[in-house]
């Protein structure tokens, strides 16, 4: 039987510090916050439809925003409370975005209207976790029912990320450490819905007890088998995750399914697990903190909408002046100008970093060294993408295939002259965008 | 434009040879001494001066079609003469330009201020403009052979005033000769800028009609893309 | 609580090795030739060397204040590019003239097409062909270290190997005695002042692929190639190609350059080959010894178009 999929041509990655200090810290608990505040739309796709009103008054997982297509999520009241305003948050990217406001209660009443979903069959099991409000819990944010349905390429193995590569965030291994059962659980699951034969979690070899628990766990299981990988990033990467564990390329600008997988976040299908018993839609988020800024470090528990700046007040306070404060990790994670936003859906880590933790380089000439091709997981050529792209070469970039970037940072990450590498493959694409646009 | 304008327009802000980079080959070559550049541009300032004031008197009744060739019959005359006076009286020069005094007749500032001048302008202007870019060209020639021949043999017009220890033997070489020319028209760009004039994209008044390279271009105007 | 944070684009933690540093652990790789020339050729070496990187720094520098660009001295490129100029001439260069090739390297090669990252030859090579253009006579008048034999006015041992097969016992023996393995490898021989020590410049090349500073595909396949082609040609014994002539100087601190090498493995590897190659013909079917120099700066010409042709396929294909 030939090979009908690519191989994977991955290129270096880089290999950072993994400091993960909180690895051993038990998920705890916060105090509740005095407000929650959480957006409609937390996902990629089409924006979700508020359903309520100033002055409603909502239980923890009542459905505050209605998904508008297929592509699209609910979005669930993380607390019992009252809805005090509707406001427009200040997204990253400068857009608004449409927000609930809820003051908390502090009873924490479960809505009486849920219940756990009845399913038969894969159609019952889609439109089940589209009424979750689930989205990829790995950051990327992807509605995840969307990925569960049926595709027209065939499908033969799910993938599960649990690589966790970017430096701080321990939270998928605080997942495979305290929720093992419900971790494989899930994973039966999907298969037994989606018809999916197997599956294989990937998961990085700096992990060495989260791997020797999921064996044991496994017990020799002939449908899950996991996969330790090399310790560089970015494992986690989807593409480079599907290389590595099955020996096959997404095709540029495919999707998982044109490699015949499906892949999904370990804590994702913990989840899952989870839901498919209680019927209980996503309105919590195991989030490590971390940061030599913050007083208590460690991963906790906590309700959508919980704001950094309550978060740092209930987390003993500031040691130090935070220098930047991140959503996210240290590769990808997005700096908050304010201390005003909220934990989302796609967080799975708080960043409280100090000066010291924080590089900055002054932008230099491009001394053409290479090492940027040299990291790129993907194989593209950031320093003549760089040189394109400031003269402007339309043509070129479109050769260099800058479509192909997955933004992981690893460009910017060796660039010896400081240069904002990623920051220009995201501006080149933007670039062909609006000159595709034009014709 | 006045008189005095055309011929200062060789000079400086359309020099030939600086900011138009035509005649390139006798420029590089002859620069080597002062004494063959002074030679090599009152010559070919003489031959420009007749060539333009001709082929003006000429320029409506010589056919668009055969123009080439008729200018280079008028030019050719002039050179030829001019080789004869300088064979009789300094035959010293005519050794020292050697094949570059018959190779004025392709000289491209000749040739191409026939075609972008001569050709559609009165005797008069034309011979200003003659004199003004034969004063251009034999003012940058002389200036790199000064350089070139003070550093590359410690001498001008023959007068040793370096001793040979401290000459800087590329100079008098090929390269050195691009790296004057080169440096002399970045100096030029740089006064011009100061000055306030952007340096000369080929924008005559005429557009493309003027550009010596316009069958060459095709009207892609590589001359405005990045003419800093 | 009204703290400023500070906000900037992803990736908000950065590698350690900047361009300083890059440049720093070169300097360091040719502190074993800088020492060795120093015992060599003497203090004027020295000397010459330190002349040659003040002149590199004050081009610099006063080129970035006339043309009011932000200061770059501190990358310390200039510092790596004096030492090479200086390594390339003989012990006996005036001063002025050293100079003169510093100016050449900085404001003419580097500054004046864009800086670092812009040049498109090695600046240290066209410094030496300029002043090898410039001042023939004292760039080919050969100091020799002590203890080596004296009476080959001119001559390095690559002309000296040529002389060989045309010389008379006596000569040949001496020429044996002087063009002997040994003497080739710690450098007790005429020549330059970076290209006569054949260990200090290896323990320099180690230390940079230790370091990760350079791949040691240029290296291996330029020195490979050259080797196999004199073979190939029985112009020069291949293990004498490899150890004079500044060929090993060439391919470890010239030709692995960054702006002026190609940046994939596969196209580094078609570098080292071209610049073998070229290196082999010149010196075989040419008069000039001078076969690394313009080897290294052909094939410096011709990296935009091997980066082209051996850039890697991406993953999953080319965007369509």
């Amino acid at each position: 039987m030939s090979n009908i999929y690519l191989k994977p041509n991955i290129g270096g990655g880089i290999k950072t510090a993994g400091l993960k200090s909180t690895e051993d810290f038990k998920t705890a608990t916060l105090p509740l916050p005095k407000k929650v505040v959480i957006p409609f739309t937390h996902h990629i796709g089409a924006p979700s439809a508020p359903v309520v009103s100033k002055g409603d008054h909502v239980f923890v997982g009542t459905k505050i925003a209605s998904s508008t297509s297929f592509i699209s999520a609910d979005t669930h009241s993380s607390v019992s409370g009252t809805v005090s305003d509707i406001i427009e948050l200040h997204w990253s990217d400068g857009s608004l975005r449409p927000s609930a406001i809820i003051e908390t209660d502090g009873e924490q009443k479960p809505d009486p209207g849920i219940t756990p979903p009845e399913i038969s069959t894969r159609e019952d099991f889609v439109s089940a976790v589209q009424s979750s409000g689930l989205i990829g819990l790995g950051g990327a944010g992807f509605p995840t029912h969307v990925k569960l349905a049926k595709t027209k390429q065939p499908v033969d193995t799910l993938v599960i990320n649990a690589a966790e590569c970017e430096p701080y965030i321990t939270s998928d291994y605080r997942t495979i450490m305290e929720e093992t059962d419900e971790v494989i659980e899930g994973i039966e699951t999907v298969l037994r819905y989606t018809g999916v034969k197997k599956a294989v979690i990937g998961i990085e070899n700096n992990k060495p007890k989260a791997i020797e628990l999921l064996n044991k766990k496994l017990n020799g299981s002939p449908e899950i088998r996991v996969v330790p990988l090399k310790t560089i990033y970015p494992q986690g990467a989807e593409k480079v995750l599907i290389g590595r564990v099955t020996g096959r390329a997404v095709p540029s600008g495919g999707l998982p399914a044109d490699a015949g997988t499906i892949v999904l976040n370990v804590t994702t299908v913990s989840f899952l697990s989870k839901f498919v018993k209680t019927g209980f839609p996503l309105v919590e988020k195991r989030i490590t903190v971390d940061g030599s800024a913050i007083a208590k470090p460690g991963n906790y528990l906590l309700p959508l909408g919980y704001c950094i700046g309550e978060l740092a007040e209930n987390l003993g306070g500031y040691v130090r002046s935070p220098e930047r404060i991140l959503l996210g990790g240290p590769m990808m994670g997005i700096a908050l100008s304010s201390e005003d936003f909220p934990i989302l859906k796609t967080t799975n880590a708080v960043l409280y970093l100090s000066e010291s933790e924080v590089s900055t380089i002054p932008n230099n000439n491009c001394i053409r060294c290479g090492r940027c091709a040299y990291g790129c997981p993907v194989c593209l050529s950031p320093v003549e993408i760089d040189t394109a792209y400031e003269n402007g070469e339309i043509d070129e970039l479109k050769t260099l295939s800058v479509k192909n970037c997955i933004e992981c940072g690893c460009c910017s990450y060796n660039c010896p002259a400081g240069r904002p590498l990623t920051q220009t493959m995201k501006l080149a694409k933007a670039l062909l965008a609006k000159v595709g646009e034009k014709k | 434009m006045g008189k005095l304008k055309i011929v200062f327009n060789g000079i400086l802000k359309e020099n030939p040879v600086l900011v138009l980079v035509l005649g390139t080959c006798p420029v590089l070559a002859v620069s080597v001494s002062v004494a063959g550049a002074l030679g090599m541009g009152i010559a070919a300032t003489f031959v420009l001066i007749g060539s333009n004031a001709v082929i003006s008197a000429l320029r409506k009744i010589i056919p668009s079609n055969v123009r080439i060739p008729c200018y280079i019959t008028v030019i050719a005359t002039f050179v030829t003469i001019v080789m004869m006076l300088i064979k009789a009286f300094v035959p010293s020069l005519y050794a020292a330009l050697g094949v570059y005094l018959p190779l004025i007749v392709v000289n491209c500032i000749i040739l191409g201020r026939a075609e972008m001048f001569a050709a559609k302008n009165k005797m008069l202007d034309s011979i200003l403009d003659g004199i003004g870019m034969g004063l251009g060209f034999t003012l940058i020639i002389v200036i790199m052979a000064s350089i070139r021949e003070l550093l590359g043999e410690g001498s001008w017009f023959g007068v040793s005033i370096i001793p040979e220890e401290y000459t800087i033997g590329v100079m008098t070489r090929s390269p050195g000769g691009f790296l004057t020319y080169g440096l002399l028209m970045a100096a030029l760009a740089a006064i011009l800028a100061k000055k306030g004039k952007k340096p000369l994209k080929f924008s005559t008044s005429n557009g493309c009609a003027d550009c010596p390279v316009a069958s060459a271009c095709n009207g892609s105007h590589e001359c405005e893309e990045g003419a800093e | 609580m009204t703290k400023l944070l500070s906000v900037a684009p992803a990736p908000h933690i950065r590698s350690k090795k900047t361009t300083n540093l890059i440049m720093l652990d070169v300097i360091i790789a040719l502190l074993p030739v800088v020492v060795a020339s120093g015992i060599l050729f003497g203090l004027n070496a020295l000397v010459l060397i330190a002349v040659s990187v003040a002149g590199c720094v004050l081009s610099e520098y006063l080129w970035c204040r006339l043309m009011k660009k932000p200061q770059c001295v501190q990358d310390l490129s200039a510092v790596v590019t004096g030492i090479l100029i200086a390594l390339n001439v003989p012990a006996s260069l005036p001063i002025w003239q050293v100079l003169f090739g510093d100016v050449v390297a900085i404001i003419i090669v580097k500054q004046l097409f864009g800086g670092i990252g812009y040049n498109f030859v090695n600046p240290a090579l066209a410094a030496r062909v300029v002043m090898g253009l410039s001042f023939p006579a004292s760039m080919t008048s050969y100091t020799y270290p002590a203890g080596t034999l004296e009476g080959m006015s001119g001559a390095t041992p690559l002309s000296s190997i040529d002389a060989l097969s045309n010389a008379t016992p006596e000569a040949a023996t001496h020429l044996g005695k002087y063009a002997d393995l040994f003497s080739l490898f710690i450098g007790r021989h005429g020549g330059v002042l970076g290209e006569t020590c054949a260990l200090a410049i290896l323990i320099g090349g180690i230390y940079l692929i230790i370091r990760g500073i350079i791949k040691p595909i240029i290296p291996l396949s330029f020195l490979a190639t050259t080797f196999l082609l004199h073979y190939a040609f029985g112009s020069i014994a291949p293990l004498h190609a490899i150890l004079s002539g500044g060929i090993l100087l060439g391919a470890v601190f010239m030709a692995t350059d960054y702006t002026t090498s190609p940046y994939t493995d596969k196209g580094k590897l078609v570098f080292g080959v071209g610049c073998g190659i070229l290196t082999a013909v010149i010196r075989t079917y040419t008069n000039t010894h001078e076969g690394v120099t313009y080897s290294i700066l052909i094939m410096n010409l011709l990296v935009p178009y091997i980066n082209k042709l051996t850039r890697k396929k991406p993953y999953g294909g080319a965007a369509k």
